[in-house]
């Protein structure tokens, strides 16, 4: 277990062009840290940035406490799993599990002995002389999985594992690799653009967006109280109701002008805001209002997900969806009301994207 | 495709094949005939031509020569073109592209107008007639830097990355990871590599003195010469010659063949 320290790391391919922009992120000791976002907002950069595959161009970052930028990839004691599995295709199963202790110099006999271990643990002991090319996707990864934990590396970096795997495969790795993380005790980072992956992986999630970092902290801290407008919109599914409204005479109006009885601190009257409204914390009603804040509607579109209806409405502010119990007696074109409590509304300043905290 | 258009394509593809193959079997042909039978057409088939060759052209002195000149060239330009080709397809360095484009342009420059060159150079360092002045003016191959380098580059660089971080430096990657991927096109090259040194006729021919350093070539051009008597050239002895000339890089051919044959397979299911 070793900790890892970005310090206001930056990397830019071209001047004045920062893919990654002053980014400074603490991993502890043995902690499960997802990087997410959507592509391009260069999660993979930071994580090779770690790996020692790209060059820093400026800012500090720590392996264990010490300065690691210029340590070349062999020697930072990091096993990596790559998006598209990087299998040695000339190599057999074994042989590729067993590759990073080759190039250790481990004896014969205790390579074969730890790769029988790994394979046993992946279910991968019927494939050990097979190529990969005679391998199913999900053993493939598998095997990629392998050749990270073969070797008892301090850190593991797993760029985009599951994204090749049909969701049922990627739903029991995820249980895997959350189990493997248990077992090793070893520092995780996990880059994935999937929400449900960072959430159930994740001790800490790091969301990216356009090179910043957007917020880093737990799950949970992240759902219920994101720092910015964007975090808010990428994290959850269905995704947040954005409503655009105004500060007036200290409360908050929605273009239309409709009143939300919510406070808005002094300093921001007169400027513009952003509501968000969690689907799920919707109660959906066709009879009195009930709730503080109410949006009635109409339903235009009816998604059942199993458990759950998303309802979407259309409502004078525009779009809203709302999670329903499936019990619920709605239907196509039917008159409904949205409401929420005061407690569940998020409000984000327009301008800037950042979170404004309600008294 | 149809049945009859099938059996035409076929049958056409033997034909052209044939007439390829003719001035071989015919040369196969002739070798085996006593020289009697051959000008006249009178008399009878014999091996003896291919136990004149041996013995008359010091066939198995030239031989060893040849696999040594040929053998040598190959493994040592294929060494360096392979590491040139490395560093041009994965490092980056100042002046690469430069540097690069120089050792694609070597590929205009016609080998005659470096022969005076070489054999002054050589004469002077006094390598004329040794072994290493017949192998080190070929060592340095540009085609094969610029052939392997595409090669590798179609090599994905997640490989080398993986590789890297599993522990392996840049020998490592070149020798664990990109020299086993790369084999069809390093067994074609080596292919091509020796049989153009096999066959080479100038610069063996000013380069070497001694009978004792002569090629294959060289022999078989000189046994041309030597047995030719009142204008008549003995051409089944020559024949067996060429013949038995023919016969090692057939060889080379037939244990090569199948990763040539893998290598375009490969590249046809990706």
């Amino acid at each position: 277990m070793i900790s890892i320290a970005l310090e206001n790391v930056s990397k830019s391919y071209q001047a004045d062009t920062p893919v990654v922009k002053n980014v400074d992120l603490d991993i502890e000791p043995g902690e499960f840290v997802v990087i997410v976002g959507p592509s391009g907002c260069g999660k993979s950069t930071m994580m090779r940035m770690i790996a020692g595959l790209e060059r820093i161009s400026s800012g500090t970052l720590r392996i264990g406490g010490r300065v690691a930028n210029d340590i070349p990839p062999q020697h930072r004691d990091i096993a990596m799993v790559f998006q598209n599995y990087a299998l040695y295709p000339h190599l057999t199963v074994a042989e590729n599990i067993g590759f990073s202790l080759e190039m250790r110099g481990v004896s014969k006999t205790e390579r074969l002995r730890r790769v029988e271990v790994v394979a046993h643990l992946l279910q991968l002991s019927d494939y050990l002389h097979k190529k990969p090319k005679d391998l199913s996707g999900g053993q493939r990864q598998r095997v990629a999985m392998g050749r990270a934990i073969a070797r008892d590396a301090k850190t593991y970096l797993m760029d985009e594992p599951l994204s090749n795997l049909d969701a049922e495969l990627r739903s029991s790795m995820r249980a895997e690799i959350k189990h493997l993380h248990r077992q090793l005790k070893a520092t995780m980072i996990y880059v994935t653009h999937d929400q449900v992956e960072a959430l159930t992986l994740a001790d800490r999630i790091a969301v990216m967006n356009k090179g910043v970092l957007q917020q880093f902290d737990t799950p949970e801290k992240i759902y219920d109280d994101p720092a910015s407008l964007f975090v808010a919109g990428f994290i959850g599914s269905p995704p947040m109701n954005f409503i655009d409204a105004v500060c007036k005479e200290g409360l908050v109006k929605t273009i239309e002008g409709i009143r939300i009885p919510i406070t808005c601190p002094p300093e921001l009257e007169g400027s513009q805001v952003v509501i968000g409204l969690r689907p799920e914390n919707g109660v959906l009603s066709t009879g009195d209002k009930r709730m503080a804040i109410e949006f009635p509607g109409e339903v235009m579109l009816i998604e059942t997900t199993g458990s759950n209806r998303n309802i979407h409405a259309k409502t004078a502010t525009g779009p809203l969806i709302v999670v329903a119990p499936r019990s619920a007696a709605i239907g196509l074109g039917d008159n409904v009301s949205i409401g929420y409590r005061t407690e569940d509304v998020f409000l984000f300043e327009k301008n800037t994207g950042k979170r404004i905290h309600l008294l | 495709m149809n049945t009859s258009g099938g059996v035409v394509l076929r049958s056409t593809a033997v034909a052209v094949g044939l007439l390829f193959l003719s001035p071989l079997l015919y040369g196969i042909w002739i070798s085996f005939q006593t020289a009697n039978r051959f000008f006249s057409g009178n008399g009878e088939m014999t091996l003896q031509n291919y136990v004149d060759a041996v013995e008359k052209m010091n066939f198995l002195r030239y031989l060893f020569n040849s696999l040594i000149v040929s053998g040598g060239v190959t493994i040592l330009s294929l060494a360096t073109s392979i590491m040139a080709a490395y560093a041009f397809s994965r490092f980056e360095f100042r002046g690469r592209d430069l540097i690069f484009g120089l050792v694609v342009a070597t590929l205009m420059i016609p080998g005659h107008i470096t022969l005076i060159p070489n054999y002054l150079n050589f004469a002077r360092v006094g390598l004329l007639d040794t072994y290493a002045g017949l192998i080190l003016p070929a060592v340095a191959n540009g085609f094969a830097t610029f052939f392997l380098r595409q090669y590798f580059r179609g090599i994905p660089r997640s490989l080398d990355e993986a590789a890297w971080m599993d522990g392996a430096n840049a020998w490592k990657v070149l020798y664990r990871v990109i020299i086993p991927m790369s084999k069809p096109a390093i067994y074609a090259m080596g292919l091509f590599i020796f049989l153009g040194e096999w066959n080479s006729y100038v610069w063996p021919l000013i380069a070497t003195d001694s009978p004792d350093m002569l090629t294959l070539q060289i022999g078989l051009a000189r046994l041309y010469k030597m047995d030719a008597q009142e204008g008549l050239v003995n051409w089944p002895l020559v024949m067996a010659a060429a013949t038995l000339t023919m016969l090692p890089v057939l060889l080379g051919f037939a244990l090569v063949e199948r990763h040539l044959v893998r290598g375009i397979s490969m590249g046809a299911i990706k």
